[in-house]
């Protein structure tokens, strides 16, 4: 009937688990981050959406310009709708009744007010097919008046970033840090509460007796972390769902191997941020007090997360280089840049590795201050009071 | 058998226990006496090392007590505390698991110590939606699922109604026959006087007393000899030479040292009026308690 150590870490490990994992709180707080990611989607493909241009003829038009104007409508990525109408007035009724944005009569555009988009798509197409019937008439041909118009003044279009992903990439950046830090934070307030709910109800005393604090502690640390990595995943994936439902542009960017670093550094910075919950919580006898003594933890993280988010929209600027390699900011900013698509992967290696490093060294810090004031489950310890108590 | 030898604990100036020696044989109940603070709690933390004794050792059939061996003991804090959210006998059965039960066993122990208990109807609910004093069975029950070996309970009757006072004797009882040893610690000296098979007294950290109940009660060195008379009390009073615990209209209880003649003061009571009834016996536990527990405070005020 001994205990020995892994079936007691992973006995501790289960009660984590399960515990929560069935709570209300727990299926609440997933299904409602899920809902937000379905709706953050839903809003940006909305917006994205382009309005169709909606344009009414009234008569004849001059000889090509109704296919001037799709080319130019296909050049500008905006579609264009061509309504015939009968008269005058029944092109006043259509902008009156919203079918038509505008419409052509003879040589009028008619728009409820000026309207710069339709402007801007029209009156080329209407003056080049005038000019080109005009040059007609003065005895060009037809090939050749096409031929000087297509040549003339067209100019090459170069782009200097050549990634046409880049807004969705950046997009994909900024989900990626939202959601690193939600989960983190999350993660952690589950450590926090959980360590700081067995010293306030004194149950702490009862498991201490059967299994050291390190046990407790690390079986905590692994279950609540196992349901973070559940968080994680649900989130991605419902992000990948989402993105796919909505037809939106930034699924290429959402690749496997994103989601793969972003749970290493999901592990890396919950091991980090939460070990230091869990010590500050084990300080402390009542809520408030856990609160207090974590609020210069709870501050760095939310300036971390700032920073990643800063980085996620400029993932080359020379600060976002920095604090990706900083293990504070690094599970957060470094993620972001490589949803950006900017970071190498030594950068990313190095980093991790970094990270994790430190991660292993905070550990040890917070699990000798948690190890030594956990049992005191009377009053309040102070950060360096709990570093050198004794049992 | 637990033996405690020469354990001492400091907190920064304050002595918590000094020298604390104490043995609790397999099949015996042994209260542990004294006053708040007086180190009940330091010395039963320390078995289960939630406290780490300066000195001292700590053995349990002659081998030190290692984690193997919490295994085997059942322990119920001072300060009571459970999982509130959990259910109860997913609970207890988590408790077992700790100290090396596999979870089928476990679950059924939990069963019946419930249904012992009178809360197998409740088996599926979570503690807090439990009564206070369902819940402490609910504690009681987690110290004593494993069938331990040895049962080390703080204040275990404190806030018992007497129904469950008297359970938790009957299943006190019910251990020591099956051979596991219990120490217990009460303020209760009534109740530890009917349960305990030995006692031990400490007061400011240091053991003072220590026996079976008989022994310690012997070794005041003194008889409460209880005399009434058919008389007004005063002349009797009087001609008593001894301190008087108590003195009603028509009876006096005076401590008597044991070597004082009691025919003496028979006579002597007698030379004052007719005696209708005498009587003496070692005092009452609660007596013994408190001329220690008021010699030691003496004493260490004297030496301050």
């Amino acid at each position: 009937m001994t205990t020995d150590r892994p079936s007691a870490v992973w006995l501790i490990t289960r009660r984590e688990i399960t515990s929560r994992v069935f709570s209300k709180a727990f299926l609440i707080g997933l299904g409602t981050t899920v809902v937000i990611i379905f709706g953050i989607f839903g809003i940006v493909s909305l917006i994205d959406q382009d309005d169709p241009v909606n344009l009414g003829v009234v008569g004849p038009t001059p000889a090509g310009a109704v296919e001037n104007l799709e080319l130019i409508g296909e050049l500008q990525e905006t579609e264009i709708d061509i309504t015939m109408l009968a008269s005058e007035a029944d092109g006043e009724l259509a902008i009156e009744e919203g079918e038509v944005d505008g419409f052509v009569i003879d040589d009028r555009l008619v728009m409820r007010e000026a309207d710069a988009e339709l402007i801007a798509l029209v009156t080329p197409a209407w003056q080049q097919a005038t000019l080109v019937a005009e040059l007609g008439d003065a005895g060009l041909n037809q090939s050749e008046i096409g031929q000087a118009l297509t040549n003339a003044g067209q100019l090459e279009i170069v782009e200097l970033e050549a990634d046409p992903e880049s807004e969705a990439k950046e997009a994909v950046a900024f989900l990626t840090v939202v959601l690193l830090f939600i989960s983190i934070q999350v993660a952690g307030a589950y450590i926090m509460m959980g360590v700081f709910e067995e010293k306030s109800t004194k149950v702490v005393e009862l498991v201490l007796s059967s299994v050291r604090a390190r046990d407790l502690l690390i079986g905590k640390i692994i279950g609540i972390g196992l349901l973070g990595i559940l968080q994680v995943a649900a989130l991605a994936g419902s992000a990948i769902a989402a993105a796919s439902i909505f037809g939106s542009s930034a699924l290429p960017a959402l690749s496997v191997s994103l989601i793969g670093t972003g749970l290493i550094w999901f592990v890396l910075g919950y091991m980090l941020y939460g070990s230091v919950f869990a010590a500050g919580a084990s300080l402390a006898p009542r809520q408030e007090d856990a609160q207090a003594t974590l609020a210069p933890v709870t501050v760095v993280l939310m300036l971390s997360y700032f920073g990643a988010i800063f980085s996620a929209s400029d993932p080359n600027s020379v600060v976002a280089r920095i604090i990706s390699w900083i293990p504070l900011t690094a599970p957060f900013a470094m993620p972001g840049r490589i949803a950006a698509g900017d970071a190498l992967w030594w950068e990313i290696i190095g980093s991790m590795a970094l990270t994790a490093i430190v991660a292993f060294l905070v550990l040890g810090l917070a699990e000798r201050i948690y190890v030594r004031s956990i049992i005191h489950t009377d009053r309040k310890l102070g950060w360096r009071e709990a570093w050198t108590l004794q049992a | 058998m637990l033996q405690i030898t020469d354990l001492s604990k400091r907190y920064g100036d304050l002595v918590a226990v000094n020298n604390v020696s104490l043995a609790v044989p397999r099949g015996r109940v042994v209260g542990f006496v004294g006053p708040n603070g007086a180190g009940k709690s330091t010395t039963m933390r320390s078995v289960f090392g939630l406290v780490e004794p300066d000195s001292g050792s700590i053995s349990w059939d002659g081998e030190p007590v290692g984690p193997s061996h919490l295994a085997r003991f059942g322990y119920m804090p001072e300060q009571r505390g459970l999982y509130p959210k959990m259910k109860i006998q997913d609970q207890i059965a988590f408790f077992a698991e700790l100290k090396g039960v596999d979870r089928k066993t476990a679950l059924s122990r939990a069963a019946e110590i419930l249904e012992s208990l009178d809360l197998g109807d409740r088996m599926g609910d979570q503690l807090e939606k439990l009564s206070h004093g369902n819940q402490q069975r609910v504690q009681l029950a987690v110290s004593l699922v494993t069938n331990p070996e040895l049962l080390i309970l703080d204040e275990p009757f404190n806030g018992l109604d007497p129904v469950a006072v008297n359970t938790l004797q009957d299943v006190l009882t019910e251990r020591v026959a099956t051979g596991a040893g219990v120490l217990f610690s009460s303020h209760q000296l009534d109740l530890v006087e009917r349960i305990c098979d030995e006692i031990v007294i400490i007061v400011d950290g240091e053991i003072r007393a220590a026996g079976t109940v008989h022994d310690v009660r012997a070794s005041a060195g003194v008889r409460h000899v209880s005399i009434q008379v058919n008389r007004p009390l005063s002349p009797l009073v009087d001609a008593i030479n001894h301190p008087l615990v108590e003195g009603s209209t028509d009876q006096v209880v005076a401590v008597v040292d044991n070597d004082n003649d009691l025919e003496a003061i028979l006579a002597q009571a007698r030379s004052v009026g007719a005696v209708t009834r005498f009587d003496y016996d070692m005092p009452d536990l609660q007596s013994v308690f408190t001329s220690i527990a008021a010699t030691a405070g003496a004493d260490s005020q004297e030496a301050s």
